[in-house]
């Protein structure tokens, strides 16, 4: 890294490595792609907070496809993310255009870019996968919440306050019990997951 | 047996089973059915944290976003001292009442606004939650306690063991650079810089003990190039040093 002047590689791979290096990396974007996405959303009469809705979530889908190893960087970040936000602006709020320019906008796109909302869950579903997380102790939630994000054990133990790396991963293997029980003794959860991940 | 059963298919999922095992524990998912239901329903249970993960990334997306709209309102209220008409007039009369005068104060005004752009930074200190008693957390204690020899000595002996340690490189750059040891700062902060976990700030930092060693051109044309950066966190503090500093010098950088 130099001047703060980030590669398309380097933050792809500080993402990939996930913990506070992909923190960083993504509050970066964030900072420069948001003026861009903004605009080209405004101008279409879409709100404010439509538009920080659909950048917020093209940015997680970015998160997701780099972390999954879908995005290879055939296309640089930039053109990544507008794309994204494009298509899901036109998908959720395609009242504003015609159906053929909706259409020519994502066969314009759509080159590498697959499903955009790969992953990404409406408000009930969201709610319902919080309540579960939420039946377990604040410090399962906090480890495992972290674990998830790809945190190190040395963060996670840094960050909580535990002794060392392998007393987390005790506790993240003693957590990840105790949220694989709830999710035997709630079948309706399981459906759900199966069919986000469909 | 649970407990070995739930670590295996652990070590599945998480690609670390040797080769010889993985085999053989595919080879059984074909054929125990308790396996099979248990591997999947961990399988499922990770996917949900999956999804967890990515619900509490929102949370972070938002409040990066929400410090970037409390940076905007600050500009927002902020007319940089150059464009002021005042200033502009009184800037000419200094210049013509005394340039000699003048040249004598700066020094002291220019040391004086650099350590009050690191006191600001310096305002914010390292946290840590727990009762961390790393080596680490050790020297970060001094640090926030503001004992930067006593930190940059326990954050030496930290590199001397781990010489990557980018958190180590970083504070020890500051800590350096704190203690009035500029030249010797540089090259912890430089690699800093070059970080992705430090380098907005590494960079700001670099650039204030680049006044102590280099060259004042050098170091304001580093500064101007970051006092224009839009989205750079540190953006707003180089531009208000690099106006006061221009003020203070009487002469207009090119941006």
């Amino acid at each position: 890294m130099n001047k703060g002047n980030y590669t398309d590689a380097q933050l792809i791979s500080s993402i990939k490595e996930g913990g506070s290096a992909c923190d960083q990396a993504i509050a970066w974007i964030y900072r420069k792609h948001l003026d861009a996405v903004l605009s080209f959303i405004m101008a279409r009469n879409g709100s404010r907070e439509e538009a920080k809705d659909i950048f917020q979530d093209a940015v997680l889908s970015l998160l997701m496809s780099i972390q999954e190893g879908k995005f290879e960087g055939k296309s640089s970040l930039r053109t990544y993310l507008h794309a994204i936000s494009k298509n899901l602006w036109y998908r959720r709020f395609r009242r504003s255009i015609t159906a053929d320019e909706y259409k020519a906008s994502l066969n314009k796109d759509e080159i590498e870019l697959g499903d955009p909302e790969y992953l990404l869950v409406d408000q009930d579903t969201e709610a319902q996968l919080q309540g579960l997380m939420d039946s377990l102790k604040d410090k399962c939630k906090e480890v495992l919440t972290m674990w998830a994000q790809k945190y190190s054990m040395k963060e996670i133990a840094e960050a909580l306050g535990y002794s060392n790396e392998q007393v987390v991963r005790n506790k993240k293997n003693h957590c990840l019990k105790e949220l694989k029980e709830l999710v035997r003794k709630n079948p309706e959860v399981r459906n759900l997951i199966g069919e986000l991940l469909k | 047996m649970a407990e070995q059963m739930f670590e295996r298919i652990e070590a599945y999922l998480e690609g670390i089973l040797p080769e010889d095992e993985r085999l053989q524990f595919e080879s059984e998912l074909q054929t125990n059915p308790e396996l099979k239901e248990e591997y999947f329903l961990q399988k499922d249970t990770r996917s949900l944290l999956k999804l967890g993960g990515q619900l509490a990334f929102k949370e972070k997306l938002k409040r990066i976003d929400q410090e970037i709209e409390s940076e905007a309102k600050v500009v927002s209220f902020k007319k940089p001292l150059w464009r002021e008409t005042w200033f502009q007039v009184a800037a000419v009369v200094l210049l013509l009442i005394g340039t000699g005068y003048l040249w004598m104060s700066n020094n002291y005004n220019k040391d004086q606004l650099i350590q009050q752009a690191f006191a600001e930074y310096n305002a914010d200190p390292f946290t840590s939650r727990g009762n961390d008693d790393s080596p680490f957390a050790q020297a970060m204690q001094a640090y926030n306690s503001g004992n930067f020899e006593q930190a940059s000595k326990s954050l030496q002996d930290i590199l001397d063991e781990s010489p990557d340690n980018i958190d180590a490189i970083h504070y020890l750059g500051i800590s350096l650079y704190a203690s009035g040891y500029s030249k010797e700062a540089l090259p912890y902060l430089e690699r800093s810089a070059d970080s992705v976990k430090h380098g907005e700030a590494g960079r700001w930092i670099k650039i204030l003990a680049c006044f102590d060693v280099e060259g004042k051109d050098k170091c304001m044309h580093e500064l101007s190039l970051l006092a224009t950066e839009e989205g750079h966190p540190y953006q707003e503090n180089a531009e208000k040093l690099y106006d006061r500093l221009n003020s203070v010098w009487g002469k207009m950088f090119a941006k």
